[in-house]
């Protein structure tokens, strides 16, 4: 009998598919069901933030780095910009400010990860999991409504601490959605965590060893799933991180459901800071005095990280003394780990593509910038 | 992990910073050189100041209305918050092998490849960061900016290979060795590189004659839509 | 055989668990809005659309033509021009293209005497993009009509 000619398939996923969380086009070459070799394609929402940003001063920044890069982090990427500024400016932050920024940037990472998880559900096939993700993130919008008046795209962090301070009664409806998050937490581990559907599609599948992470530049969430025990939190300690106790979530499985339980682990660490923030939280002014909105940097240069929900956001900044900076370098998570993703996927089947890709967590915009 | 002892710019410890210029003397430490622009700067200042006051004195004598005092200026000189060292090309691809594979060194982690465009020169940037000892420093390199060449290192880190792409297609830094070095943001018939200082940005001829081709291509046999009645 | 009963057991633990939220929700009251019919309400501090609120006592704006809010907004969307000199310094032109505008809230927060507010609206969707260049009447028929609180209130 001849055998069969079997050949090399090239397959297009995106750029407009629900599943690919943004516009992200995957060649995929298939043998038969097989993944021999994935290409991403990015770059369609490339806005050239970096350009922009060479044209505008720093306060004008802070409104471009909410929206041109990561939108699901705004808050953290408003850090990001603000916090490679502050260095090299030394702007003194009051300490009120500081501990407000923390609460602002982790409850980000609450609905951050929330709507990760909700997507995620549905990429497997939850659909209950997407609808209960946006009951809780509707009340952190709600948070964040009430005290900066944005609900995805802020525009609150300052040069030298916050716009506004906390409106009154705002740290009791804190407190109180914490202690209700901590309850539902517990709820998606008994809807989630045994689920054998949920372990079947996860476990196992999109394994990226230690070695692989760290030569792939991997971060965040997926490196931490991999066994490495690095957080920008930790190890370059900003605002009130230093101030209050939490643990970093490491798993060594490196699949997608490590990288799945991180991210659980991570909204219990979360929710735990903003609690101590709020107990510890000073009175006083939240922006320093006579910080000018069009702060003039002085020549220099560095690069400074804050820990995004995807992971380790870097901005290197070069000032030549003006109102604008000369060269803003922005290291963005998502876009490393995307690279990572060309690793994970070799040898799965076609339909663990949605299963890993939906572990990495990218926001396309974030990868293009 | 413990924490860096500088957390905002990194920290890189100054017995290795001495190690790696007794290894390779033609590597320079830029917060050294500024450091001693800035005492020049402030030697150069207290000079200005001592003339002053002897100015002051002899006016005192001669019973004219004292000078006025010279004008307090900020020092031009670059501050950098984290530790910078400017390889030359030559040297290059040897420093950072021996930054990745030295024990005490183990710059295992990559964090991105970048340029930066100063309008007369050209830098190629490298963020380097040990996972082992949490020490980190910022690697510059001179390149030629016309024709801005510079050996890869994605055989050192593979996450070199997606980054040098990106500076590719926004600088134009062409990377010697690389596997597979193609624009990755912008389409492929881009042309110029977007993060040079002097791109033109504002309907550049060609994107506009592009656009016509591609819009009668589009429309085929019907006049491009801006010629329709 | 015990692993497959603890596997069964999640599995049917999870079930539960949704179900069990859908059955509480039957019982409890609606929470949903009839969105045309009724409005959500919004924050005080809500970034919505930008309005010049007119004074009463004068029946004018507040607006001192400083020109910070052009200078400040990111995305350039406030277009602003004055005719005369000194007391007699009038506006002739306060365009703002919301189609432009990213509702940061710089201009509001440059504003030396809070002429330029955000008012509590949320409906700013037309089929025409030439709606959305508000000129100094809209601006105007946009604040709202009681007299805004000054000062820092929020």
């Amino acid at each position: 009998m001849r055998s069969l000619r079997t050949e090399e398939l090239i397959l297009n996923m995106g750029p407009q598919h629900p599943s690919t969380h943004g516009v992200l086009r995957l060649l995929v070459t298939l043998d038969g069901e097989n993944i021999v070799e994935v290409q991403p394609d990015i770059g369609y929402l490339h806005s050239s933030v970096e350009k922009m940003m060479e044209h505008r001063n720093y306060t004008q920044n802070i409104a471009l780095a909410d929206r041109g890069m990561d939108y699901l982090a705004a808050l953290v990427n408003e850090m990001a910009i603000l916090r490679a500024a502050e260095t090299l400016a030394d702007v003194p932050v009051p300490e009120r400010a500081r501990y407000i920024r923390t609460i602002f940037m982790e409850l980000q990472r609450l609905a951050s990860h929330l709507l990760w998880l909700g997507t995620y559900g549905i990429d497997l096939g939850a659909f209950t999991a997407f609808l209960w993700c946006m009951r809780e993130r509707e009340l952190i919008m709600d948070l964040f409504e009430a005290t900066t008046g944005g609900r995805l795209h802020h525009v609150y962090f300052r040069l030298g601490g916050v716009n506004e301070d906390l409106p009154p009664g705002w740290t009791d409806r804190c407190r109180e959605f914490c202690h209700y998050f901590l309850n539902r937490l517990d709820e998606y581990h008994r809807l989630l965590t045994g689920n054998p559907i949920w372990q079947a599609r996860t476990q196992g599948v999109g394994v990226l060893t230690r070695e692989q992470a760290i030569a792939f530049g991997a971060c965040g969430p997926v490196a931490r799933a991999s066994g490495l025990q690095w957080d920008v939190r930790k190890s370059h300690p900003y605002e009130g991180y230093d101030r209050v106790d939490f643990r970093i979530p490491v798993y060594t499985e490196g699949d997608c459901y490590a990288r799945y339980l991180v991210r659980m682990d991570e909204m219990r660490e979360s929710t735990r800071i903003i609690l101590q923030c709020l107990d510890q939280m000073p009175d006083g002014e939240v922006r320093a005095p006579r910080v000018p909105l069009n702060l003039k940097v002085p020549p220099g240069e560095v690069y400074t990280r804050v820990e995004s929900p995807r992971g380790d956001l870097g901005v290197h900044l070069v000032s030549t003394g003006g109102e604008t900076p000369w060269r803003v370098k922005i290291r963005a998570p998502s876009f490393v780990n995307l690279h990572a993703l060309t690793e994970m996927m070799k040898g799965w089947k076609v339909a663990d593509i949605i299963a890993i890709l939906g572990s990495i967590d990218i926001v396309l915009a974030d990868v293009d910038r | 992990m413990t924490p860096s002892r500088n957390p905002a710019g990194g920290f890189f410890p100054p017995e290795l910073a001495a190690r790696l210029r007794e290894r390779f003397p033609q590597v320079r430490d830029a917060a050294e050189a500024a450091r001693e622009a800035l005492e020049a700067f402030e030697r150069e200042q207290e000079e200005r100041q001592r003339r002053y006051q002897e100015e002051v004195e002899r006016a005192k004598a001669e019973g004219k209305p004292a000078p006025r005092p010279p004008r307090k200026e900020e020092p031009a000189v670059p501050r950098y918050r984290t530790p910078t060292f400017e390889v030359p090309r030559e040297v290059f691809r040897e420093v950072m092998e021996f930054l990745r594979d030295d024990p005490a060194f183990r710059m295992d982690y990559l964090s991105f490849v970048s340029a930066i465009d100063w309008k007369d020169r050209m830098e190629c940037t490298y963020h380097l960061w040990s996972t082992v000892h949490n020490h980190e420093l910022l690697v510059k390199v001179p390149v030629d900016r016309d024709n801005p060449r510079i050996p890869t290192v994605s055989d050192l880190w593979r996450t070199a290979e997606w980054h040098e792409r990106e500076t590719y297609d926004l600088f134009g830094v062409v990377y010697e060795g690389h596997p597979d070095l193609r624009r990755i943001l912008l389409t492929e018939d881009w042309k110029g590189h977007p993060l040079r200082k002097d791109y033109v940005y504002e309907d550049p001829d060609w994107l506009v004659e592009l656009a016509r081709v591609r819009q009668s291509e589009i429309s085929g046999v019907q006049p491009p839509l801006g010629e329709r009645g | 055989m015990p692993g497959l009963l603890q596997r069964t057991a999640e599995a049917v633990q999870g079930l539960v668990t949704g179900l069990g939220v859908t059955f509480q929700n039957l019982t409890r009251p609606k929470v949903t809005l009839l969105y045309p019919l009724e409005k959500s309400n919004v924050s005080p501090r809500w970034h919505g659309l930008l309005a010049l609120p007119v004074d009463t006592e004068t029946g004018n704006d507040r607006c001192i033509i400083c020109f910070q809010c052009e200078r400040i907004c990111p995305s350039r969307c406030i277009h602003i021009e004055a005719t005369g000199k000194g007391k007699e310094r009038v506006l002739t032109r306060f365009d703002i293209e919301m189609d432009k505008c990213q509702y940061c809230g710089l201009c509001v927060e440059v504003c030396p005497t809070e002429a330029i507010v955000f008012i509590p609206h949320y409906e700013a969707s037309t089929y025409n993009r030439a709606n959305l260049l508000y000129t100094l009447e809209d601006l105007h028929r946009a604040a709202p009509k009681e007299p805004v609180a000054r000062g820092i209130l929020r």
